[in-house]
């Protein structure tokens, strides 16, 4: 455990020194990306600017789920998301082997080679908003802290599983440029309130998608709301881990298998 | 003295796709695929015992870097077994196998591009999961052999590629590998950058190290290795020693005398002109067919030797009839 910590560690000090080689790319394109990431904030103000609501949902309440979405993304971007570039550009070069040669599982390897740093941008906005929001709808009381605790924790476990799938497919479609904006597409439905979608799709985005497992579930724990259908939002999600860490390993065995 | 790899039967045959070039077959080939089987290594079987240096050649597409990979647990193999380092089948066991190997490759780099290679160290430190201590004094008898303390602070980027080269030979050997791959380590590299990377296989060999070395550097074969396998067409087209090489095509001399008076062709049997140049001619002579007694006394015959050099063939020649000859048949 202790020499995982530290290789964790190593890699996120790697991570850090590799962004820190070119300082002024780093700081915009952490702004950038907390820019974009601001952007449905920015639509949900401007609505409710124009009289328009989601019903039932307050303005700070929305923007909170916004908050809690972008704080996962804040955390399990840096220590994901860059392992789908990178396995697809080590692919590519015919470096990936190289993962192969060392005493780890190249999955850990892929994950601890790819940090970046540039997400942490995210994370920061996260709770700069959050507290925002929480100063107007109230302290969370003990229990609801706890709730928001265990769903936050699956949402990092969905972020984490839709990335490592995302990394496991280009395994083989290697070359393709839009598999983020694929998957930030199906994420974007996670970060308005469930009354956006039809009933029947509400069941769906609990599972077997519980895109609503993003930041709907834990913003409502913070909030006090009804958190109903969380059990499936959860085994759902740790069966898409279960089934990317599955097809990882099966793509993996077929690249070694196969001649790389 | 133990093996460190026993290879039996070794093969690997890839499925790889094709299609023609037109619009119709690159249509047809959305709907139809045809596969076409590629026997990259064929019933490959060597060993090698634990300490030696052996050198795989063979021209580009040959299989080399097929059976390498194979031997480093980064491939399955389609059939055959190795027994690698007396308890280890390199595809199975691979976490635990490559903590006894090393690999250096002279055209993938292991090291950071943006960070200096002591950060890269310091990573393989917790990759290996190398105690502190070890770690330090490894590095500091590797910094002093590989003279690379000037470059372990600058960024990957600014260092030329022989400095490269032998951090990438420092970041191998930090976990103290017994088996060391190394993959054409001196290419691109200037003469004596070479020499420094060659001196360095040497000792670590001297120290016990088993070494795979792969090239087309034919003057890294010279120097190092005392044994070598050529593959051809997945297959072994030879394993012996660097002599056995030579003598595979003949016992042959190469001459090189400068006259005054040499004539424009030479006609004594088993002597072929390889070349003019610089007032000298190159002759190479087959020894089975003409004696260096009986050639001595008709050049001397025929002009008026005013100097004369004799020696080896180039490795070169030998390997390139080899490459050439392609009838994969083992000889050791």
């Amino acid at each position: 455990m202790r020499s995982l910590a530290s290789l964790l560690l190593h890699g996120i000090r790697l991570g850090l020194a590799t962004r820190m080689a070119d300082r002024f790319d780093f700081f915009a394109s952490l702004l950038v990306m907390l820019g974009l990431e601001l952007l449905p904030c920015l639509i949900t103000v401007l609505l409710y600017g124009n009289g328009l609501a989601f019903p039932g949902w307050q303005l700070r309440e929305v923007i909170l789920i916004q908050a809690v979405f972008l704080m996962a993304k804040g955390i399990a971007s840096p220590l994901f998301g860059g392992m789908v570039w990178n396995t697809s550009e080590m692919i590519r070069e015919g470096t990936f082997e190289l993962l192969l040669l060392k005493p780890r599982h190249p999955l850990l390897l892929a994950v601890v080679k790819s940090f970046d740093p540039e997400d942490l941008g995210k994370l920061f906005g996260g709770l700069a908003l959050s507290a925002w929001c929480l100063r107007g709808t109230g302290v969370p009381r003990p229990a609801q802290l706890a709730e928001f605790g265990l769903l936050f924790f699956v949402s990092l476990v969905l972020f984490g599983a839709s990335l490592l799938t995302m990394a496991s497919v280009v395994m083989v479609w290697v070359g393709n440029a839009r598999i983020f904006e694929l998957f930030d597409r199906i994420a974007e439905l996670g970060q308005y309130p469930p009354v956006i979608l039809p009933k029947r799709v509400r069941a769906l985005a609990l599972a077997p998608v519980p895109v609503l497992a993003f930041a709907v579930l834990p913003a409502s724990a913070l909030l006090g709301r009804a958190t109903d259908g969380w059990l499936w939002a959860a085994l759902s999600t740790f069966a898409l881990l279960a089934l990317s860490l599955t097809l990882w390993n099966y793509l993996l065995r077929r690249f070694s298998s196969a001649g790389g | 003295m133990s093996r460190a790899l026993e290879v039996r039967h070794l093969s690997k045959t890839y499925q790889v796709f094709r299609r023609g070039s037109s619009l119709g077959e690159a249509l047809l080939s959305v709907f139809r695929r045809k596969f076409t089987a590629v026997e990259a290594v064929q019933d490959v079987s060597l060993e090698l015992e634990e300490g030696e240096l052996v050198a795989f050649l063979g021209p580009n597409g040959a299989g080399k870097s097929t059976t390498l990979k194979m031997l480093s647990g980064i491939l399955h193999p389609t059939s055959g077994d190795v027994l690698a380092l007396g308890r280890f089948t390199p595809w199975k066991h691979r976490t635990e196998y490559v903590r006894h190997v090393g690999a250096v490759f002279g055209q993938k780099s292991q090291l950071v591009w943006d960070v200096p290679p002591q950060d890269a160290f310091r990573m393989n430190r917790a990759i290996h999961d190398i105690p502190r201590p070890v770690y330090r004094e490894r590095l500091a008898r590797l910094v002093a052999l590989l003279d690379i303390e000037r470059v372990m602070m600058q960024p990957t980027r600014t260092l030329s590629l022989g400095e490269r080269m032998r951090c990438e030979f420092a970041l191998a050997l930090l976990h103290a590998p017994s088996l060391l791959f190394l993959d054409e380590p001196t290419i691109g590299l200037d003469i004596e950058a070479k020499d420094t990377i060659r001196a360095l296989i040497r000792e670590l060999n001297q120290a016990g190290t088993t070494v795979i070395l792969t090239t087309h550097d034919l003057q890294d074969v010279e120097q190092l290795a005392r044994r070598v396998i050529v593959i051809d067409k997945g297959s072994i087209a030879l394993d012996g020693s660097l002599d056995e090489l030579r003598l595979r095509f003949g016992d042959r001399k190469r001459v090189r005398v400068r006259s005054t008076n040499f004539p424009t062709t030479v006609e004594i049997p088993g002597v072929e002109v390889v070349r003019f140049q610089g007032g000298y001619a190159e002759l190479e002579l087959d020894l089975a067919r003409c004696s260096m007694h009986s050639f001595l006394e008709q050049l001397s015959r025929m002009c008026r030797v005013d100097d004369l050099t004799i020696h080896d063939p180039p490795l070169e020649d030998a390997v390139r009839r080899l490459y050439g000859a392609a009838s994969p048949q083992a000889t050791r």
